[in-house]
């Protein structure tokens, strides 16, 4: 028999019995909406939203704005890679020139009428980034650059690439006939 | 003694917020691991079309991969026609073929090929999107003019 009266653990001020079955199932229920709604979210989010690292980014964007002035372009590279973990000024001076050297033949336009002032990013991956050049008019500079890399402990500098350009090999691919034709 | 009120109610209840934590469970979890099937698709393509111990093998993987694309990517693959079927035959020139991947994320697949006719320190790209959970919008690159920094990425 049930008094319904007095304080009690399993009652509330005015007597009734909480349901605490019921109550540990909406709380549930409430958790695993948000983790639904959550999930949901980060599904819908749009690609253009996924960005490569601020550094790769900045690499990029300082490069092509130093286009044509080989100082500039250094400094990108300076600002950029992880030049300080080199034991010696002359060994990291050594890096900087062959990473001068290399990013100049990828990047450096195939027509030598064209010029490339900006770029979109395409893809990202975890380590790596496909871009777009595009010249002063807006258009597209085929083959695309990509670029595979290392970043240090902080993400602040790039330790390590693989750059190069990518050539369709299907002749239905519309880049294909840009670059080809 | 007495008999417990009956509350039809609150089974009902019940009865919703089981359904509700299924269907949150559940689309949740498939919802959560998208990226990791988009993933999977693109290397399981790539690998149908390069890993092979035998060419003869082929034309079945083909027709095993033109389940999982769309009508567009499949006729931009071109895995039906002669020309890829002759350019694959002649490029492995009949010899097994094995994938290598470097990178396998949502929407790329990078690889290397092992094979006797292919240099084994060429980068080959897959890329696509997932269309309705079909692979679609492929694109097939060879990275080319690759330099590398001290040691390289790949």
């Amino acid at each position: 028999m049930s008094t319904g009266k007095g304080p009690n653990k399993q009652t509330g001020y005015n007597g009734r019995r909480v349901d605490w079955p019921l109550v540990f199932l909406i709380v549930v229920t409430v958790a695993l909406g948000f983790f639904f709604l959550y999930t949901l979210l980060q599904g819908i989010k749009k690609p253009e939203e996924v960005k490569p690292p601020r550094v790769v980014q900045l690499l990029f964007s300082e490069w092509l704005k130093n286009e044509g002035n080989p100082n500039g372009q250094q400094e990108a590279l300076r600002l950029c890679m992880a030049y300080g973990r080199y034991e010696t000024d002359t060994l990291a001076q050594n890096a900087l020139e062959e990473d001068t050297e290399n990013f100049l033949y990828v990047l450096s336009s195939r027509e030598s009428d064209r010029v490339a002032s900006s770029y979109a990013v395409e893809r990202v991956a975890d380590g790596f980034v496909e871009i777009v050049l595009y010249d002063a008019e807006g258009e597209p500079m085929y083959p695309k650059v990509a670029m595979a890399y290392t970043l240090d402990e902080q993400g602040l500098f790039i330790t390590d690439y693989t750059i190069g350009r990518l050539q369709p090999f299907s002749t239905r691919d519309e880049e294909y006939v840009k670059v080809w034709n | 003694m007495e008999l417990e009120d009956r509350n039809p109610g609150r089974s009902l209840l019940i009865f919703v917020l089981v359904l509700l934590d299924i269907f949150f469970a559940v689309a949740g979890y498939i919802l959560s691991h998208q990226d990791a099937v988009s993933s999977d698709m693109g290397t399981y393509a790539v690998y149908l079309m390069y890993n092979f111990q035998d060419v003869n093998e082929l034309p079945e993987r083909y027709s095993t991969l033109q389940k999982y694309v769309t009508e567009e990517a499949w006729e931009k693959l071109d895995l039906d026609g002669d020309f890829r079927a002759i350019n694959a035959y002649y490029k492995f020139q009949a010899q097994t073929s094995q994938v290598h991947t470097l990178l396998h994320d949502d929407g790329i697949v990078a690889y290397r090929l092992v094979n006797p006719y292919i240099l084994a320190q060429d980068v080959w790209l897959f890329t696509y999107d997932i269309d309705d959970g079909a692979i679609d919008n492929v694109h097939e690159y060879k990275m080319t003019s690759v330099r590398r920094g001290q040691e390289g990425v790949w």
